[in-house]
């Protein structure tokens, strides 16, 4: 006699997952424009964000202090934190442009004179410039310079994302307008752009680099393809079944990944298990805007255009044979305000604590605890 | 005045940790209908306290400050009149009166007093000030180049004194002052922090004082003027030649360097009572005891959430420490056990920035919160005893300091506050 509610897998109660981000802890206010991209140094200590008034700021995560203010031309679609310690380097996107900046002030007089001569050196190794060349390294006016950037980079198309390789020398762009070109990783200390696919199929959305491996993600509208850079060959293309895919995070131990879509859902790959989705979670009402996965704690977060943010405990095991846990364990309501249609727009966890950031399209950026 | 005979009666056993007001612990028949003046005045006859003597009592059933007549208390319980009730009483402390308020022209981000050299602040404008009783700002010293993050004092004598600055630009500026002519200077700047100063706190002794940084080191520092600078390894720069205020600076070196922390240190704090011992606290969820000495981590406390702030009082031997949850814990030092906490106190509706405990009393604390308020805890109680706003709406407070019979607190709102606190519950007697 066995009874059939034992047999039921029951899920872990919330208060067992603990740390989660429950509370609201700090604003960071004074963008005025819709906040698309947020992303904090690997020290934790500062923010930086990117804004639809064409301003990219950052601030000092504790306090919720505005530290520096850098004016571009364009609205800014991304900027993200260099991956490496020993380089103070953010990189924003920005119209055709990618900007390299080195906020001073913020780091040690060596750390700063150290990234100095790590961005600069690349200009004197620049090689007759290609007529076809798909991006141009450019030095900043000196008003630029003054203000902190130390690199452009023209692109033929509108850029919508960078992504870092986790060294901190190679990065990669997205313009989806460009076709085949939509995809080109950036080499720092070259000053090198390369076209990694002669042919692009589908409109990409997001990539990613693996976190350990030469691998490399590419979400179309409706797949993410995943290769292997080395060996410039297809691994694997996963079906996500949705409609249109919005954002990509890829799992810190590289065999699962998350997508969300403008349709919803969010699907979680299980890169051993399937090219289906291991699961599909539909929490939100609206457009999901952005997925992420937290680098030290179980936990991963979606935010999207109804202006909620939700928290899941997600767990993965290193034995093959458990599948990984997911668990909701938070919903943050009305985060962001509702603006023409906009909600929550980007969201990301502290590198070290179990602390999220959210941003919107209210222009307010808020940190949970 | 109705008879102490009226009314129900309860068996109180009235019991205190104060000594200098204990009386015999017997039951005394008691009537249910009194609140808490009618018990103190029952504490003051047995005590034979007569005018001027007389003193306010609070009282305490089951870690709970009596705040209705016993019937009340009772009843909500669901307690009979006929068990033998045991009240703690402790002296009262009146609430804190606001006195004063000193405006700056950014974030107030450090506050500490003296008791003869009135009161300095740091800000979020670079600057550190010095302010006297009357509110008004008499040095205002300029040499920083980032947010003053903590102020300290180091030796005060009526017009004149010494005392230090930590700020996010990774130097500790050491000054001197006169208030008669009103001049100050830097004595010397301190360098090797590879991120902003967070905290500094010197020994008793006064020859030593130790710094803690977002770059995750403690260093110890002497306070021996020096007349040449130490040798420090200087970045060159490279490009455009700056501006440059620094180059007459003494420059000082650490004589030592603490490293444990893998996280930024948010706190330290010497004990008073022996020089040798320094606490420290950080992002890395640890409050850490340290011997200052052999540069020992001697023991380690975890607790898994955020350290922002950290004291020590020599009155209770314990260590107060405010959290991201955010929650104030309560370490006992001497023990050995990593993750014990001794007592926790709820509270803050967000971080707490900002802890100090009070000068006079093993019981009181004082805590600052970015949910805007400031607290005065009784650590035999529950709740907090009071709860202050330090500005208008929840702007945050950053620093507070409790000093002989003030509480200074400082904010988002760019304002230094002066609370009075009026006679210290549970004052120990010498
Ligand atoms: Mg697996």
């Amino acid at each position: 006699n066995i009874d059939p509610e034992s047999l039921i897998p029951k899920l872990p109660s919330p208060r067992d997952l603990q740390p989660f981000p429950t509370r609201l802890a700090i604003e960071y206010l004074g963008h005025e424009g819709r906040v698309r991209s947020i992303s904090v140094d690997p020290s934790g200590l500062w923010l930086a964000s990117g804004s639809d008034d064409k301003t990219v700021r950052v601030w000092e995560v504790s306090t919720g202090r505005c530290m520096a203010t850098y004016h571009v031309d364009e609205l800014v679609t991304s900027v993200v934190w260099g991956p490496n310690k020993d380089i103070a380097v953010l990189a924003v996107s920005c119209g055709y442009k990618v900007g390299l900046i080195l906020p001073e002030k913020l780091f040690s007089p060596e750390l700063t004179l150290h990234s100095e001569e790590y961005l600069k050196a690349g200009f004197a190794n620049v090689a007759a410039t290609d007529a076809n060349a798909k991006a141009t390294w450019k030095q900043p006016t000196p008003a630029e310079y003054e203000q902190g950037i130390r690199v452009w980079i023209h692109l033929q198309k509108p850029v919508k994302q960078v992504t870092w390789h986790r060294k901190g020398d190679y990065f990669s762009t997205v313009a989806p307008d460009a076709n085949n070109s939509a995809v080109l990783i950036h080499q720092l200390t070259k000053h090198q752009t390369q076209q990694p696919f002669k042919k692009t199929k589908g409109a990409v959305q997001r990539v990613m680099f693996h976190p350990t491996k030469p691998m490399f993600f590419v979400a179309t509208q409706r797949y993410v393809r995943q290769y292997n850079l080395q060996r410039q060959e297809l691994v694997k293309t996963m079906m996500t079944g949705v409609k249109w895919v919005s954002s990509l995070d890829v799992h810190p131990a590289g065999d699962n990944l998350i997508i969300g879509s403008y349709d919803k859902r969010l699907c979680w790959f299980d890169l051993d298990l399937s090219s289906k989705p291991y699961k599909t979670l539909r929490y939100h009402t609206q457009a999901i805007r952005s997925v992420a996965y937290h680098k030290r704690y179980p936990l991963f977060a979606s935010c999207a255009d109804d202006g909620h943010v939700q928290i899941f405990h997600g767990m993965v095991y290193n034995d093959l044979l458990q599948n990984p846990l997911i668990v909701p364990v938070k919903i943050l309501k009305d985060v962001h305000k509702r603006v023409d249609a906009l909600g929550a727009l980007c969201v990301e966890w502290h590198p070290n604590q179990p602390w999220l950031i959210s941003s919107g399209a209210d222009h307010t950026i808020k940190l949970f605890s | 005045m109705d008879s102490l005979e009226d009314g129900p009666q309860v068996q109180v056993k009235f019991i205190t940790q104060q000594r200098q007001f204990a009386i015999p612990e017997t039951a005394i028949q008691t009537p249910a209908r009194l609140r808490r003046y009618g018990l103190s005045q029952i504490i003051n006859l047995v005590l034979q306290n007569e005018g001027e003597k007389q003193r306010p009592f609070d009282f305490l059933i089951d870690g709970e400050f009596l705040r209705t007549s016993l019937a009340e208390y009772l009843e909500e319980k669901g307690m009979s009149t006929e068990n033998l009730l045991t009240v703690e009483y402790v002296e009262s402390m009146l609430p804190p009166t606001p006195l004063s308020s000193y405006e700056h022209d950014d974030w107030v981000s450090a506050v500490k007093a003296h008791r003869q050299g009135g009161f300095l602040t740091g800000s979020y404008d670079n600057h550190v000030r010095l302010w006297n009783k009357q509110a008004e700002c008499t040095q205002v010293m300029t040499g920083h180049s980032g947010a003053v993050k903590t102020v300290q004092w180091l030796t005060c004598d009526g017009d004149s004194g010494t005392l230090l600055s930590g700020a996010l630009d990774r130097s500790i500026l050491a000054w001197e002052y006169n208030q008669s002519d009103n001049s100050h200077s830097i004595l010397y700047e301190c360098r090797g922090h590879t991120g902003g100063v967070e905290s500094i706190a010197v020994n008793a002794a006064g020859d030593r004082f130790a710094s803690g940084s977002a770059d995750a080191s403690i260093k110890l520092w002497t306070t021996t003027v020096p007349t040449v600078s130490d040798h420090i390894e200087e970045v060159t720069e490279t490009r455009k030649k700056r501006k440059t205020v620094k180059e007459d600076r003494i420059l000082k070196a650490p004589i030592a360097n603490f490293s444990a922390h893998t996280g930024p240190v948010s706190a330290v704090v010497f004990n008073p009572t022996s020089s040798d011992t320094l606490y420290s606290a950080g992002w890395d969820h640890s409050v850490r005891v340290w011997d200052v000495e052999n540069h020992v981590n001697l023991t380690t406390k975890n607790c898994e959430k955020v350290v922002h702030c950290l004291d020590y009082s020599a009155l209770s031997g314990l260590l107060a420490s405010g959290h991201a949850d955010p929650v104030i814990r309560l370490w006992d030092p001497r023990s050995e056990d990593s993750s014990v906490v001794k007592q926790t106190l709820s509270g803050h509706q967000n971080w707490v920035s900002t802890v100090s405990w009070s000068p006079t009393s093993s019981y009181m604390l004082a805590s600052g919160s970015y949910d805007g308020l400031i607290k005065v805890w009784d650590i035999r109680a529950k709740g907090a005893l009071y709860t202050l706003s330090h500005g208008k709406g929840s702007k945050k407070v950053f620093s507070i300091d409790w000093s002989d019979e003030i509480l200074l607190s400082g904010g988002e709102d760019n304002q230094m506050k002066i609370h009075k606190m009026q006679d210290m519950s549970g004052r120990d007697e010498a």
